[in-house]
């Protein structure tokens, strides 16, 4: 009880203490902020990644999967399974309406059965407000016509456009970032530059080699599309690099249409190989997808051996869309991890500091302890005295890191904007507490103290040193941001706090704080009451 | 040895020590300071120990309150001796039985007046038994603080108080738990003659009210108030009069 007691009231009356808290709270806010920003961007990525590739995704290497269309008609009778639909991926260079050449990775999809899977009717972004990504207050699409943008979201559901003399052409659905027309906006969403926008251009070409070609000298495949609408994903390296466009035409240029056997002569055998694609991408119906990836690797097995299709077992692959995008997520998980191990030096550092703090206390209260011996405490209850110091001081500081680990990352898109670009009020603030380090220099000059005059010329350093850095930055406009969605995929930083992380550095905090206290608490405990009464 | 007084005088011992030797090492020299004390009080006993400053007596006081073991001798309370009391029945033995009084004060700084007199009695108990007796506990330390002129400065800290309260309020943590002995070491050494006569006088009501009093002192005027007043000289008590 006593214990308890002087533990707070040395908390109370001393300072020393509350910089210790201060310290802790520094510490854990430090780990929570960068493990909750890191766990954020992996949970945006996830999800990005997710948004165009479902629960699980079968492939088979270049070669691909024989007659998809055959297994999904097949797989979708399991009830487990709410959708599945084929994709032919390949690269190919895009040429745009103004003349722009460049790389793109081209999915060939069935509109319909892909946006079943994965959503990517919400992904589009010329499309009426609330049925495609979302709009700003001053987007641009509130110029365009309601008709106009049905029309376009027609288009980008089917991908094709219909010419007025009922001619079908095949569409194509770009990525936001591949056109130079969009420009992303502060809010995060794009303006077209000049009011130029993709839809309604001159066709787009795709040309591409198709691989594997028998005995024939590779012959490269252009097709012309009709630039129907296009998407955004979330994910600005999608977004910049990819395009849909009809599953047919990605045959094509692929190979991977059916295709007839023939013998030495050229002559055909009669047989025919039915179309392939290169992915299959299925959705469950909510199970976890580890088990949605289990059903769907049996089922293909078996209809693979039942069907005639040897599966070589080095190629073919059944994965999570986790598993599919581990390169892609993998080492922001690592770096996570990372981050955290390192960031878990900050436990030695509040070990470090309480026994600093609390070594000092202990010598200080030496005479206390000597008190407390002979009014019968024992050992073990001197020693508990600081160990609930310990754990007092570590709550606190891990109860204020928190908080301030939530301030900061629930503001961090204003703090973000706040460094790239300094409000002016900062300056004023900093200009304060530079002259109230002139202030209190002058005060410690005329009293010829110096105590005062260190700590007016540390105010004075840091409120006209850091002032005026803000102030010169700000007045030749060399403020960026930070977070540039360019770098980072994101148009936002991520704000989500990670209250995991959050409660398992708390825990830690108030620990090692503990594990910070037991030494000078042990010390405590061995102080020699008589030695200690001679104190005077 | 409780028999023999009880056949004497029909009073009993309440503390006894017995040949107590204690030397301190101070690097290769060895200063021997107790050199077989021999030492009885009796129940109600004001026994005075006067002897010269640096004579030991404070080493004989922190023997008695088990602050610090004998070398060699043994102490004994009501018939039991410190060696063969476990280490639990030690520390009962230092929080009830013994009440210590010192020059000065040793209050603690971060702590008011009331929770400096209960701490004591904190000391004494886990929190769960505290809690169920704190509200007596607090009701002695006030009894006892306005007993001693201090029923108005509960929440003050020791710093606000004069020389003369501070002692006084060392005296209510001393007897807050209704200890059988207390050990006070020169408890107006710091004081001038007036407020210690006042602390003196306080301690003589505790007296006569039955309490049973080690003083150690160097100013014999005060160890003439005393029932009986040994000397500390070469290392052992010696007897000086019987006063009153
Ligand atoms: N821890 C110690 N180490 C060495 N010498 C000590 C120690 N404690 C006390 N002494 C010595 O023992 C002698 C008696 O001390 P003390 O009991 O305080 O005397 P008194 O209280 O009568 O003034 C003194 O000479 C003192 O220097
Ligand atoms: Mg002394």
């Amino acid at each position: 009880m006593y214990a308890l007691l002087l533990a707070f009231r040395y908390l109370r009356t001393r300072l020393i203490p509350l910089v210790a808290i201060g310290a802790v709270g520094l510490c854990v806010a430090l780990v929570v902020v960068v493990v909750s920003i890191m766990s954020g961007f992996l949970y945006q990525m996830e999800r990005a990644g997710k948004t165009l590739i479902g629960d699980v995704v079968v492939t088979n290497g270049l070669r691909g999967l024989p007659d998809p269309e055959g297994f999904i008609a097949e797989l979708k009778q399991n009830e487990s399974i709410a959708a599945a639909t084929p994709v032919v991926d390949t690269f190919a260079t895009i040429r745009m309406p103004y003349d722009g050449v460049r790389g793109v990775q081209v999915w060939g999809i069935d509109p319909e059965s892909f946006d079943e899977v994965t959503g990517f009717a919400q992904t589009l972004h010329w499309t009426p407000e609330g049925s495609g990504t979302e709009w700003s207050e001053q987007d641009f699409r509130r110029d365009l016509s309601p008709e106009l943008l049905i029309g376009l979201e027609e288009e980008g559901r089917a991908l094709a456009r219909v010419e007025s003399d009922g001619t079908v052409r095949p569409g194509i659905c770009l990525g936001l970032e591949i056109s130079i027309g969009n420009k992303r906006n502060n809010e995060g969403t794009y303006d077209p530059i000049s009011r130029w926008f993709m839809p309604v251009q001159e066709p787009v070409v795709l040309t591409t080699i198709p691989p594997d070609t028998l005995n024939t000298t590779p012959e490269p495949v252009s097709i012309a599309f009709a630039p129907v609408n296009e998407f955004s994903c979330g994910l600005i390296l999608i977004d910049k690099e990819r395009v849909f466009v009809p599953l047919a035409e990605a045959r094509r240029m692929t190979n991977m249409t059916t295709a007839e056997e023939v013998d030495e002569e050229g002559l055909p055998t009669g047989k025919v190989f039915p179309a392939r694609s290169s992915k299959i991408l299925v959705r469950g119906n909510g199970l976890p997808e580890v088990q949605v990836r289990e059903i769907v690797d049996a089922a293909y097995r078996e209809w693979a051996e039942r069907e005639g299709h040897v599966l070589n077992p080095m190629i073919f692959r059944v994965q999570t869309w986790r598993e599919n995008q581990a390169s892609f997520l993998q080492p922001v998980e690592n770096e996570r991890e990372l981050m955290r191990t390192l960031f878990s030096l900050v436990y030695l550092v509040c070990a470090g500091l309480v026994l600093a703090i609390f070594h000092a206390i202990v010598t200080e209260k030496t005479r206390d302890i000597g008190v407390l011996r002979a009014l019968g405490a024992t050992r073990p209850g001197i020693a508990m005295i600081f160990v609930q110091y310990g754990v007092v001081i570590g709550i606190l500081g891990a109860i204020l890191g928190v908080l301030l680990g939530w301030a900061v990352v629930h503001n961090i898109a204003l703090i973000n904007q706040a460094i790239g670009d300094p409000p002016m009020a900062a300056v004023f603030v900093l200009a304060v507490v530079g002259v109230t380090g002139l202030w209190r220099f002058a005060s410690g000059f005329h009293s010829g103290l110096l105590a005062p005059r260190v700590l007016g010329t540390g105010l004075m350093l840091v409120g006209f040193g850091l002032g005026g850095a803000i102030w010169y930055i700000k007045a030749n406009g060399l403020s960026r941001v930070i977070w540039d969605p360019a770098v980072y995929y994101f148009a936002e930083p991520p704000n989500r706090m990670d209250w995991w992380t959050a409660l398992t550095t708390a825990i830690g905090a108030v620990v090692f704080s503990v594990v910070g206290a037991v030494f000078p608490a042990a010390r405590a405990a061995d102080v020699d009451p008589v030695e200690a009464l001679r104190h005077d | 040895m409780t028999e023999v007084n009880l056949d004497t005088n029909a009073s009993t011992t309440v503390l006894q020590a017995t040949g107590l030797h204690r030397t301190y090492r101070m690097g290769r020299v060895e200063v021997p300071v107790l050199r077989g004390v021999d030492l009885q009080v009796q129940e109600g006993e004001w026994l005075c120990v006067l002897g010269s400053s640096g004579s030991g007596k404070s080493t004989l006081l922190h023997q008695l309150g088990d602050l610090d073991r004998p070398d060699r001798g043994d102490i004994a309370w009501r018939g039991r001796t410190l060696t063969e009391m476990r280490r639990r029945e030690r520390e009962t033995y230092r929080n009830r039985a013994i009440g210590f009084v010192f020059q000065s004060y040793h209050l603690m700084p971060e702590l008011n007046v009331l929770e400096n007199v209960m701490v004591a009695s904190m000391v004494g108990h886990d929190p769960f038994a505290w809690r169920s007796m704190r509200a007596e506990a607090s009701a002695r330390a006030e009894e006892l603080l306005d007993a001693f002129g201090l029923g108005h400065r509960f929440e003050h800290r020791p710093a606000e108080l004069s020389g003369g309260e501070r002692q006084r309020v060392a005296m209510a943590r001393a007897l807050v738990n209704g200890p059988d002995v207390v050990l006070a070491d020169e408890p107006t050494g710091n004081l001038d003659t007036k407020t210690g006569d006042g602390i003196l006088d306080v301690l003589a009501e505790r007296h006569r009210l039955g309490l049973s009093m080690v003083m150690v002192t160097h100013d014999p005027t005060i160890a003439a108030r005393a029932d009986r007043v040994v000397k500390m000289v070469d290392g052992v008590v010696v007897e000086e009069t019987a006063s009153t």
